[in-house]
């Protein structure tokens, strides 16, 4: 998958990510790209913008709190609102690519 | 309601700038690098690989850091915004739960504000109507009236001659339209004949006026100027009237003075015809032709000349030239067709239309701006009232972490909504007080029927009322940041009496305002008093008048007499009428000529230079019920082969010859021949007022009907009848139509009526001063009651005290009554300056009673302050109800 392609789902790839539980920055990278069996990158120069925008939208909050080792780092939380709005989106992602794979199964049959 | 969703940290740290914003997003990255650091070192990798490919893997730190810290920022501006409002919308509600809980303030705020507004609105609408606005035409400010002025004072038209000469010469105008009023009578093939109002009017008096035409088109150029164009453009208010705005008027013929002229136009509705031209009421405009005789001869002033000069050109410059050029054209004309000190005026259209009403004018914006300071003053003081009570609950507010800010918006939101409900009923009273006002046009003030509710207006008067609620509204929000903090509530304080202080002076000027407009209305309320109390000296019960102006067709002086006996007879002959006279001119009507006069016995010089005379039969004086007080009155037989005999009147009679007998002297009228004849004095008859209640009888005598070489084509019947005129009218204009049914009546009414009418501008302005002074008082005893009031309730604890230590509460009612009668008395002082400017301001309307009377004077100032004690008393009586023990208490 490109680049472009993952950029327009970042938002629902990191809210998805929150849902399993708050995180830092970092760790919704790493959580991302584990998940995705290495075949996804996600750039940091991508990820804090889209975590900067999903808190002004009021999808996710922040509080400086401490890393596993001690570090003071921005901790991310999944706001009831961003869990609406995940929900909602996954259903939306789910159908979009249902629709998508009957029509590319469509065209593989003879 | 949905709570909006609220970022990472609360909208509320207002500190949070973008430099500490930038901070935040580098030390975020900071744990992202440090943490990959840390990764790749536990993978075994050095420290400065490791951060070579964790710097490399993010390749633009800073701008990342940059970018983030952006978005930060723009997402806390707009929660910024949205909690702003959020906040503001809860305060709305919070001002109307306060005003509801408050009614009775809101109630009187509201109530003030929308009369100060409403009446202010109305007048000011007026003033603006009548003298402010431009007038409705193109470049109205570049409009100008030419007129001709005389040392004696006469002034206006002016002949033909000269507009030619300026038309041809001037450079400094670049259009003129000449008007001459006259009167044709519209005489349908079936149908009452009319009488119209027609305008002759040159062609340019379109483009001067921007004419807007309903139907049809005005006069072309080539038209305006033929003796032959018989064409009419009609007034919309005749086409509907006589047509019921049917279009098919267009093209057709109709009779003018028994001339076919062809209909080509309707003028517009909205179309009104220039005031300065005399041009009110015009029923139908026809073209003025530049060749017709009698307006190019010298010896006729009759055009009316209005024009419009070159932009950039000053009136001035205008009237020198335009003087210059009438110097020129007077050169080698017949010098006594013009009198020395003749000069030629140029004034300014809108001054000249509005300048007879200047003290109509006056009285209405005084009137105005007395009731709008007053009702300023009235919202600022109750906004004041409930100050004290507000410091303490504001203070409450702020302990409890609102903002100023968000307090002095919590108070502009309250003071808001009154100012908005009010200033909205305000706005509705207006529109009735401009239905009213043009319901009971006083009919002295010009271009009312350009009346409307202005919306520049409108903000004038909101304005002033709004700002000082605003103004005084707010006060109590930089009371409280005055001081310390917010542990008063409860206390009274220096500032209160500062406050108090400044809502005593507030009440000074209510007072002040009040007595000024109820003075100004007292004296027009006396003047009207003397005025219906004058004797006419002829009896208008059961007088009307029938006018009569000839058809051209009766041009001679034998058909016109002749004409006029015959509906005498006839009049007399209509079941009902007890008697019946004739003159040209009737009282509190037009009529009548000025004319010089000798006497024969050598007395001349006791005769004044212009001596009013009217040709009158031998029914006048009877019908009138005018007695003789000296001799006898004019028989028929004099009248009719017109005998050289006169009656005068007393005023005449004491004037020339004192305490003197007058019957037996001779007089004469002086006309341009010598041989007029000498007329002997038959009798005295008393005085009887001619033209207004509020002016001396002049002296005047009183010709029969045969005697005089000219008889105008106009004449005033007078009959009397105990059958009212909606009954009667009918039938006299029948008697009439039985003589000649193509013979217009100019109009019939009662005289007893004329009478009234000539009282209508007193009686106008006197109501509109006393709805005007009652408001300001009302406004006065809410202003003193309130102050009392709010006084006592803000000192009860001290009161209360004090009477628990044996004061009693006659002398503590006292005391409290004492301060406001103080305030009270400074405001009737002021008010008394004020009014004497009121007096002069209805000075002109007066009669019997003076401007600065004293006694008018001292019973509106007493009035004035006994209503006002009342005010004063009622809630310091109160005083004694406090009782000490709740008050200790509490």
């Amino acid at each position: 998958m490109s680049a472009d392609a993952i950029y327009g789902t970042l938002n629902l790839l990191v809210l998805s990510s929150l849902s399993a539980g708050a995180s830092h920055g970092l760790g919704v990278k790493r959580r991302i790209e584990a998940l995705g069996d290495g075949r996804l990158t996600v750039e940091a120069g991508a990820l804090y913008p889209a975590l900067r925008r999903l808190e002004g939208k009021g999808f996710v909050e922040a509080e400086w709190g401490l890393s596993e080792k001690g570090r003071r780092a921005r901790i991310y939380r999944l706001t009831r609102a961003g869990a609406d709005h995940l929900a909602a989106e996954r259903a939306r992602w789910a159908d979009h690519v249902d629709a998508i794979s009957s029509v590319l199964a469509e065209g593989s049959s003879p | 309601m949905r709570r909006s969703p609220r970022p990472g940290r609360g909208p509320g740290r207002l500190s949070e700038t973008r430099e500490t914003l930038e901070d935040e997003a580098r030390a975020e990255l900071a744990f992202h690098v440090d943490s990959e650091i840390d990764r790749l070192m536990a993978e075994g990798h050095s420290r400065s690989e490791a951060q070579g490919i964790v710097l490399a893997d993010l390749g633009d730190v800073e701008g990342i850091g940059s970018r983030c810290a952006s978005i930060a920022w723009q997402s806390r501006r707009r929660s910024r915004l949205r909690s702003l409002w959020h906040s503001g919308w809860s305060d709305l509600r919070l001002g109307f739960r306060s005003l509801r809980r408050h009614r009775v303030h809101a109630i009187a705020a509201t109530a003030t504000l929308a009369l100060g507004i409403g009446a202010s609105t109305t007048l000011l609408s007026v003033v603006d109507a009548v003298a402010w606005r431009d007038l409705p035409y193109p470049d109205s400010d570049r409009l100008v009236r030419v007129a001709g002025t005389f040392p004696t004072g006469g002034m206006g038209p002016v002949p033909g001659p000269f507009l030619q000469g300026w038309r041809e010469a001037s450079t400094t105008l670049e259009l003129l339209a000449a008007a001459l009023v006259e009167s044709r009578d519209l005489t349908p093939a079936d149908g009452e004949p009319v009488r119209l109002r027609a305008a002759a009017v040159s062609e340019e008096y379109g483009a001067l006026t921007g004419l807007d035409l309903a139907l049809g088109r005005w006069f072309g150029p080539e038209e305006g100027g033929r003796n032959d164009a018989r064409l009419a453009v009609l007034s919309h208010g005749l086409w509907m009237e006589r047509w019921g705005g049917d279009p098919a008027i267009l093209g057709t013929t109709v009779s003018l003075d028994g001339e076919p002229v062809t209909v080509i136009g309707v003028a517009s509705e909205r179309h009104l015809p220039p005031l300065a031209l005399n041009l009110a009421g015009v029923d139908v405009w026809v073209p003025l032709p530049q060749a017709r005789e009698d307006v190019m001869r010298h010896d006729l002033w009759m055009l009316r000349v209005a024009a419009r000069h070159r932009a950039g050109v000053e009136v001035e410059a205008v009237r020198a030239e335009v003087q210059a050029i009438t110097d020129r054209l007077i050169e080698g004309v017949d010098p006594e067709h013009y009198e020395s000190g003749f000069r030629i005026q140029v004034d300014d259209l809108r001054r000249n239309t509005t300048a007879a009403s200047a003290d109509a004018v006056g009285i209405l914006l005084g009137a105005a701006v007395l009731l709008l300071l007053a009702a300023c003053a009235n919202v600022a003081n109750l906004s004041l009232a409930r100050g004290r009570s507000r410091v303490g609950e504001l203070g409450v507010r702020r302990s409890l972490g609102a903002s100023r800010l968000r307090l002095i918006r919590m108070l502009t939101i309250e003071t808001g909504v009154t100012a908005l409900l009010g200033g909205l009923l305000g706005l509705g009273l207006a529109r009735a007080g401009i239905v009213l006002f043009r319901r009971f046009d006083p009919g002295d003030l010009p271009r009312v029927g350009e009346l409307v509710m202005d919306l520049r207006v409108v903000g004038i008067a909101f304005g002033v009322v709004v700002v000082a609620a605003l103004a005084s509204g707010l006060l109590p929000a930089f009371q409280l940041s005055r001081r310390s903090g917010p542990v008063d509530m409860g206390r009274s304080t220096t500032s209160d009496r500062g406050a108090a202080r400044l809502r005593g002076a507030l009440v000074a000027v209510e007072v002040a305002m009040a007595l000024a407009l109820l003075t100004g209305s007292a004296l027009l309320g006396r003047s009207l008093w003397e005025l219906v109390r004058v004797d006419p000296g002829f009896e208008a019960a059961g007088a009307y008048a029938l006018h009569l102006e000839l058809a051209q067709r009766y041009d001679s002086r034998e058909a016109r007499v002749r004409f006029f006996r015959d509906v005498a007879a006839e009049l007399g002959s209509v079941p009902g009428v007890e008697a019946v006279g004739m003159g040209n001119g009737l009282p509190f009507g037009q009529g009548g000529a000025m004319g010089s006069v000798v006497v024969g016995d050598g007395a001349s010089d006791a005769v004044p230079d212009y001596v009013r005379w009217q040709l009158v039969d031998a029914g006048f004086f009877p019908t009138l019920s005018v007695g003789a007080v000296e001799g006898r009155l004019l028989t028929a037989g004099e009248v009719a082969r017109g005998a050289t005999r006169v009656v005068v009147n007393r005023t005449f009679a004491r004037t020339v010859w004192g305490a003197g007998p007058a019957v037996g002297r001779s007089l004469k009228i002086v006309r341009t021949d010598d041989d007029d004849p000498w007329l002997e004095v038959v009798g005295v008859v008393d005085d009887f007022r001619q033209g207004r209640l509020d002016r001396d009888v002049v002296p005047e005598i009183y010709i029969p009907l045969g005697q005089s070489p000219v008889v105008f084509a106009s004449m005033d019947f007078v009959v009397r009848s105990s059958l009212p005129l909606e009954s009667l009218a009918p039938a006299l204009r029948a008697a009439l139509w039985r003589l000649d049914d193509d013979q217009p009546v100019g109009w019939t009414d009662s005289l007893d009526g004329r009478i009234r009418g000539s009282l209508a501008r007193h009686r106008f302005y006197g109501a509109l001063l006393a709805v005007f002074a009652a408001s300001a008082i009302l406004l006065v005893v809410a202003g003193i009651y309130g102050t009392v009031a709010a006084g006592i309730g803000q000192r009860r604890r001290e009161l209360g005290v004090r009477m628990a230590l044996g004061a009693t509460g006659g002398r503590i009612t006292g005391e409290v009554a004492r301060r406001s009668l103080g305030w009270m008395a400074v405001g009737l002082v002021v008010g008394t300056a004020g009014s004497v400017g009121a007096g002069r301001l209805v000075g002109t309307l007066l009669y019997g009673v003076g401007a600065h009377d004293g006694l008018t004077f001292l019973l509106a100032a007493l009035t004035l302050a006994a209503i006002g004690a009342v005010a004063v008393l009622i809630p310091a009586l109160r005083v004694t109800r406090i009782d000490p023990v709740d008050v200790l208490r509490a």
